[in-house]
């Protein structure tokens, strides 16, 4: 079965369930594992190449937002099938890795995948399972920095960094991600920071420190500053978030990475 | 109004004008109460507000000061900082910014070129026959205004995504500055600008009368007009370096001062200063609070309210006198 | 040396010429007018008077100083100007306009002092306009409104004072209540006046001088009388005309019909 994933968070599930034989379409964004980057392009998620998309002959299309209408007309027309598999919270990674084990009637690899990651979290989970919510690390994650965009509620930056073992100091707000103003931020005095950014513009410790305010902060002055983890972690929502969950866990205690 | 009446009036405007500073300390994201100014533990929430309002009262009254000269020029109530294309400049100056992955300090210096860029390209533009007439001025900032904007959605579309978010973020206005040294520069910049305006205000009124009357009355109508449009686009373009795009402000303050204080520039500048700060640190503390800790741009506010005093403006003075 | 001279003037709009070569004396203390039917160019002719255009040949001299190489500032404290058509979008107190004819006498930041204030109001006084000093210029009447103008012109103290049809929307209380006005201020203050003026009889009650103007030339000039008495008026106007006196003050005045309406004897012309 001819498949394309329109999700880079998809494309490493497939990969990591060895089903990539059967996929062939990727986005540009697909690129973990390295050998998902010699899979044909079919464009973005935002942007995709409906051409492109239709001369592979694709049977399934996996994407884990809706594709826009115009576009899924035209698949429909053309017997294509779209399947969305919602990849919003650390939860839904097993659903997701399930379902496309039963689509590939490789529900053995789907289940192995599932019970491996799970007991890797559950490692993780059993360290800190007995300090309470309020001992442990307050962490803030600056998503991008003009406008100041943090995770909510519904993030699952927000699940990832409850699963190791910490408390985002944004986790109970409305909404997946928002705009915070910068005192509300100086007031919640986070113990760490995480700089969850990519590109040249992302702020230093210094750039931090510079910022009006928020030399108060514990997290600045004790210089508690994670800013060097895989992005690919925060902004994928993919098998890998369980390794971001680890690593970040070392990285909260004081290890190495 | 006599002198006593008179004195009460500007004694009124800056009781106000300190009301919304104290007003504006407390609101924001966190909200204060009063024991906590002095408190220690405060100081850093302090800092950012004091930052916040110290760049709304000069933003309020900058866009006020330039609203109100780039009116008198043109002879045209429509007349605002960002008629000239003074926006789109500055908004096109920052999104390359931001595009190239500049750091930070970058995007004031950029915005504020792209301003002052933008503004001469529509000065050029709309001098034909080597005489600016009011309307093919406004013609071009809006031909300018509309090419610019092309630009910066093409801009904007072609990046990453997170670009987009932070490009139009920047085009909504922020007045939270967290960078004191760029308060500064653009404070005295600014605040240079709208001392020079109120001093040199009464040639504004004399522009008024028409380019022709003014030249009787000897002034030398281009060069006057040529350095007060620069003003307006340092004044203007230095602010939406600083903190974005705040629309309306420019446009509406001035007109309600008119009604109290009428069309001399004399009064009418001093008192756009005092009334501008107090208006937009009021906005700023209405939009940090309504949905806390969520903020809504100010921009919006200025927008939201804005936009049906100035249709209510329009009707009261259809005559078209103003 | 006459006060203002202008030499070989001639001004164009775009390709189309509308002074072809003028020369004109106007020499202290006159009190002369400009006329001549639509399109003679009289308006054009008293704004490349003031300076206020530039010429395609021929120069303007202000007391034998080429205009165009004065100061505009150092000008404008000698000669005034009221416009015909004055429309501003702003709504200043009658008051706050007059005060602004003081500009050429005043700094650059425009500060005023008392004697300014004194000057403004005495202007306001002499106008007739000082119960009017806080209205605004816009809520006031057409006929208050150009007092206010002459009074902003009065104010900036001026030696020479160009008007551009200065009664032409009013009523006729007003329309001499004007030129009784600028008839006092030329015999007390010896000040110079040109006004353009397509109400001749008006202008002949007052001017000691004018110059008739047609198709961009100077037809005729002198004093009112033998410009009216000339052929030469009928011939620019194109309407048949009739000299006459005006039997309340003894002032040329002219009558005119059209050619089918004359009657087949008129009476003889006065002298």
């Amino acid at each position: 079965m001819r498949v394309i994933s329109l999700a880079p968070s998809l494309t490493e599930i497939l990969f990591a369930l060895g089903l990539e034989k059967n996929l062939v379409g990727v986005t540009e964004y697909c690129d973990y594992p390295p050998q998902a980057q010699e899979k044909p392009g079919v464009g973005s998620f935002m942007q995709p190449n409906l051409e492109r998309i239709l001369e592979l002959q694709p049977h399934i299309l996996l994407t884990v937002n809706p594709v826009p209408s115009s576009v899924a007309f035209v698949l429909e027309q053309s017997g294509i099938q779209i399947l969305q598999l919602a990849q919003s919270r650390l939860q839904d990674l097993f659903p997701a890795i399930q379902r496309l084990g039963e689509l590939f009637n490789a529900t053995g690899s789907a289940q192995n995948l599932s019970q491996d990651l799970e007991r890797r979290l559950d490692s993780v989970r059993r360290i800190y399972a007995d300090i309470p919510l309020g001992k442990r690390p307050r962490v803030f994650v600056e998503i991008w920095h003009n406008p100041l965009t943090v995770p909510g509620r519904d993030s699952f930056i927000t699940d990832l960094v409850l699963a190791a073992g910490a408390v985002s100091v944004t986790g109970q707000m409305p909404g997946d991600y928002l705009t915070l103003s910068q005192d509300a931020v100086v007031a919640m005095d986070p113990e760490w920071i995480i700089v969850a950014e990519m590109g040249e513009s992302k702020p230093t410790l210094d750039a931090l420190r510079s910022r009006l305010g928020w030399q108060e902060i514990h997290a600045v002055r004790e210089g508690n500053i994670l800013s060097d983890l895989d992005p690919s972690f925060f902004l994928r929502p993919g098998p890998r978030l369980v390794e971001g969950v680890e690593t970040l866990y070392r990285r909260l205690h004081g290890e190495a990475s | 109004m006599s002198r006593t009446d008179w004195c009460f009036f500007w004694g009124s405007l800056v009781v106000i004008l300190l009301l919304s500073a104290g007003i504006g300390l407390l609101a924001g994201g966190v909200t204060l109460s009063p024991s906590h100014v002095l408190d220690k533990g405060f100081r850093a929430i302090l800092e950012l507000h004091v930052a916040r309002v110290t760049m709304g009262a000069i933003a309020g009254a900058g866009l006020c000061v330039a609203g109100c000269i780039l009116q008198a020029i043109l002879r045209n109530p429509l007349a605002e900082p960002y008629v000239l294309g003074i926006s789109s400049g500055g908004g096109l100056g920052a999104a390359l910014a931001i595009v190239m992955g500049l750091p930070t300090g970058c995007l004031p210096i950029t915005a504020f070129f792209g301003a002052m860029g933008a503004t001469m390209l529509v000065y050029r533009l709309a001098s034909v026959g080597g005489r600016r007439q009011a309307y093919t001025l406004i013609l071009a900032g809006v031909v300018v205004g509309s090419m610019l904007s092309s630009i910066l959605l093409f801009l904007v579309m072609t990046g990453p995504q997170h670009r987009l978010h932070n490009v139009m973020w920047w085009l909504l206005g922020d007045l939270q500055v967290t960078d004191w040294h760029l308060l500064k520069i653009v404070g005295c910049v600014a605040m240079a600008g709208i001392l020079l305006a109120l001093l040199f205000g009464r040639q504004l009124d004399v522009l008024a009368l028409g380019e022709e009357s003014a030249g009787h009355l000897g002034l030398h109508v281009e060069r006057a007009k040529l350095l007060f449009l620069a003003l307006a686009s340092l004044i203007a373009g230095s602010i939406v370096a600083a903190c974005g795009l705040v629309g309306f402000v420019g446009l509406v303050i001035p007109h309600l001062v008119r009604l109290t204080v009428g069309a001399s520039h004399r009064r009418l500048l001093p008192a756009c200063v005092l009334f501008g700060a107090s208006s937009l640190i009021l906005a700023d503390a209405a939009a940090q609070t309504l949905l806390s800790p969520r903020i809504v741009p100010i921009g919006v506010v200025t927008t939201l309210l804005g936009g049906p005093f100035f249709l209510f403006l329009l009707r009261s003075h259809g005559r078209g006198r103003f | 040396m006459s006060l203002l001279r202008m030499q070989g003037i001639r001004f164009s709009y775009g390709p189309r010429e509308i002074l072809h070569g003028i020369d004109l004396v106007l020499e202290e203390g006159q009190f002369a007018g400009l006329l001549g039917p639509n399109g003679s160019g009289k308006s054009t002719l008293l704004r490349v008077a003031s300076g206020a255009l530039s010429l395609t040949a021929g120069q303007v001299l202000y007391r034998e100083q080429n205009l165009a190489s004065l100061q505009r500032k150092r000008l404008a404290r000698d000669m005034a100007f009221l416009s015909q058509d004055f429309s501003t979008e702003f709504d200043f107190t009658v008051e706050e306009l007059v005060l602004l004819g003081r500009t050429p006498h005043l700094g650059p930041t425009g500060w005023e002092t008392a004697k300014d204030r004194d000057i403004a109001r005495q202007a306001l006084e002499d106008t007739g306009t000082l119960v009017l000093a806080e209205r605004k210029i816009w809520e006031i009447s057409g006929g208050e409104r150009q007092m206010a103008l002459v009074a902003m012109c009065l104010a900036q103290e001026p030696k020479l004072l160009l008007l551009d049809e200065p009664s032409s929307h009013l009523d006729v209380r007003h329309q001499f209540e004007i030129m009784e006005l600028l008839s006092r201020f030329n015999r007390e203050r010896g000040m110079t006046l040109l006004l353009v003026s397509h109400d001749l009889n008006l202008a002949a009650s007052y001017c000691d001088k004018v110059f008739l103007l047609g198709q961009g030339h100077i037809a005729d000039q002198g004093p009112p009388a033998s410009v009216f008495k000339s052929p030469t008026l009928s011939q620019v106007y194109g309407i048949p005309s009739y000299f006459t006196r005006n039997p309340l003050t003894d002032k040329p005045h002219l009558m005119f019909a059209a050619p089918s309406k004359i009657h087949p004897h008129p009476p003889r012309p006065a002298h």
